[in-house]
């Protein structure tokens, strides 16, 4: 080559080289050196004048026409494996945030239950140590059943804030469901203090004990079954890949 | 507004032209150049020879075709290209598939809605 033949094939690698500025620069070495061994091997076939280089060039195509094949691999029946980095999911809408909500959701229940339980055996048990009449223990116990309520719901906030963190600014729940999530916790807390409370006041020590077992089973059973209920159907959305476009 | 006879072929190109550069390397491992000389000759399955490099590009990132490095009698070692395993199975199931929608195409366009 000469140095107008030289020049016609660096202006025309340098102008490809540009227009593959937006290649990932692996594949952007490839292509360039692809086109320059062809250019070599090429003009070794036809040692000669510049219009060979010229013809060359010209059978090429245009770097811009080269360029447009290596931007538009997308339309193509083979792909290559890793076209672009994936996007990432937004932490609220991840595989392993349903089930991290039902357990929030589990262990906030079980620091009510477990409050409103202690604070009623702990009146039961200071009220007859120091009187010794089941007619005050009893007595004390509606209570007692209000008071462990209110302070369960207290120790249970963070929990509670936790998982409105996560339900509020996910896309894995729709209005209902996210409203179901939210409210299940006060609700809980308001059928542990009122239901016992109710039952003592309708039909005595017989009354309490039994709203007690029924508010303890409602919140077992139907808690447990909205959960699951919640917990599967955003698993269902993750799976089918499906999310509204906006919560 | 009706389509130009290169517009078309363009179209057309997109589903085939991966494969024919795919049954190019059938026989063994061949050099770039000469498989953008083959498939530039009729000017109908490509007419820039340049396009060939993106493609041979993306079809080894898809696993379906390898490069290796020859001695050359004349100048530097040259790049030559091979079909890997996976690249001989899509181009048996092309072959395999293509008759049948060469011949509906045929059919299609030779009889209407007639038969």
């Amino acid at each position: 080559m000469n140095s107008t033949q030289h020049r016609l094939v660096s202006t025309y690698l340098d102008d490809l080289a540009r227009m593959l500025a937006d290649l990932p620069p692996e594949d952007r070495a490839e292509v360039l050196a692809g086109v320059r061994e062809h250019i070599d091997a090429a003009l070794a076939e036809r040692p000669g004048a510049e219009t060979d280089v010229q013809s060359v060039l010209a059978e090429l195509g245009p770097p811009d026409l080269v360029a447009r094949e290596a931007y538009e691999s997308g339309q193509y029946a083979v792909r290559s494996p890793h076209p672009s980095p994936p996007v990432r999911r937004p932490i609220a809408d991840r595989g392993w945030v349903p089930v991290t909500v039902a357990v929030l959701q589990v262990l906030a229940v079980v620091i009510v239950l477990l409050t409103v339980g202690g604070t009623a055996a702990f009146m039961v048990e200071a009220t007859s140590t120091s009187d010794g009449a089941e007619v005050v223990t009893t007595n004390s116990y509606g209570g007692g059943a209000l008071v462990g309520a209110v302070t369960g719901a207290v120790m249970a906030l963070p929990l509670w804030i936790a998982v409105a963190l996560f339900v509020g600014s996910s896309r894995l729940w729709v209005g209902p469901q996210k409203a179901a999530h939210l409210l299940f916790l006060p609700v809980t807390v308001l059928l542990l203090a009122a239901l016992p409370t109710l039952g003592w006041a309708l039909g005595g020590p017989i009354g309490l004990v039994a709203a007690s077992w029924t508010t303890i089973a409602l919140v077992v059973l139907g808690g447990g079954w909205l959960l699951a209920r919640l917990t599967s159907a955003a698993r269902r959305r993750l799976d089918g890949q499906s999310l509204p476009a906006d919560a | 507004m009706v389509p130009s006879d290169s517009a078309i072929l363009t179209h057309l190109r997109r589903g085939a032209l991966e494969y024919c550069v795919l049954a190019m390397l059938r026989d063994g491992p061949t050099y770039g150049f000469d498989i953008a000389r083959h498939l530039t000759r009729d000017g109908v399955l490509m007419t820039s020879e340049g396009t060939l490099y993106p493609l041979l590009s993306r079809l080894r990132k898809a696993g379906l075709v390898d490069t290796t490095w020859q001695e050359s009698t004349s100048g530097p070692p040259r790049r030559y290209y091979a079909l890997t395993g996976s690249g001989a199975a899509a181009l048996e199931a092309f072959h395999r598939t293509w008759p049948s929608f060469r011949d509906a195409v045929d059919t299609v366009l030779s009889e209407g809605a007639t038969s």
